[in-house]
């Protein structure tokens, strides 16, 4: 299933963690598998660990949707490592889910099921 | 622990071995590569415990990319499907022969011949299992033929 076409519907589902993650990991610049790997764990703030098929079976479903791309790595890079980068429909689709997740994360608060700055 | 990070790189190769096709051809190198970072990091930062939480995230990965796989392949589902034919027929002959053989010492005489009967027809299923599996394999592997013989395919019955 290509993802960029699932979401430019209105009722698409949750983007998949380990997409969520991988997109999310690649804002900040373009990365290496095992850079990407260590990326999430940070955002995840060690609460979502991904496994190098895990990794590698994403990283294909989101360059055949185009929504990452291979980038050319430092020259001076081990040459066995690919580096991925954001494409715009992947920016797009993180930014689609981010906006999912802050109008879920609202309605919580309206209906007092969440309080900000609240601890859990 | 040097000896153990090798030892754990080994392993993780020859589990590749097993993971589906695409993933080892197109990303077999860059795995075992990110692995080994992987545990070197964790060995580094928390020792052992750190060692054995990445085995164990690696065999959840295995349990759900490689197992499907093989399960799915002849190689595995016929020796399997054999092996539990020839214990059902074994355990069947066993039960009867029980019943009918009050003392141990009977049973072992009649034992080569409570074997003998699966033993022998089990080389046949598993033929039997052999040529359908194969046959099946033979018909769903389109993924050979080139896009010409695929139309042509689809334009016969078959």
């Amino acid at each position: 299933m290509i993802y960029h076409q699932m979401i430019m519907s209105r009722s698409d589902p949750p983007l998949p963690p380990a997409t969520f993650f991988i997109l999310f990991a690649l804002t900040s610049g373009e990365k290496h598998g095992y850079a990407i790997m260590r990326e999430s764990r940070k955002l995840s703030d060690d609460s979502f660990q991904l496994g190098p098929a895990t990794l590698y079976t994403t990283i294909q479903r989101l360059l055949d949707s185009k929504w990452i791309e291979e980038a050319p790595g430092p020259e001076d890079g081990d040459p066995r490592r690919r580096y991925y980068r954001l494409t715009k429909q992947g920016r797009w689709a993180l930014d689609h889910e981010v906006r999912r997740m802050e109008a879920l994360v609202k309605k919580s608060i309206a209906l007092r099921l969440l309080s900000v700055g609240a601890k859990s | 622990m040097t000896g153990a990070l090798t030892w754990s790189l080994r392993m993780y190769e020859r589990l590749l071995s097993l993971y589906p096709e695409y993933l080892r051809r197109d990303y077999g190198a860059e795995m075992v590569l990110v692995f080994s970072e992987d545990l070197e990091s964790a060995r580094r930062e928390a020792g052992l415990p750190g060692v054995l939480r990445v085995w164990f995230r690696e065999l959840g990965e295995f349990v759900r990319f490689a197992i499907p796989v093989q399960t799915s392949s002849p190689a595995l589902v016929v020796p399997a499907l054999t092996f539990a034919v020839f214990a059902v027929m074994i355990s069947i002959e066993m039960g009867v022969a029980l019943r009918h053989l009050p003392t141990a010492a009977t049973l072992l005489q009649e034992l080569p011949a409570t074997v003998t009967i699966p033993l022998f027809s089990t080389p046949f299923i598993a033929f039997a299992v052999v040529r359908t599996s194969r046959s099946r394999t033979e018909l769903l592997d389109l993924s050979q033929l080139t896009e010409w013989e695929r139309a042509e395919c689809s334009k016969s019955a078959f």
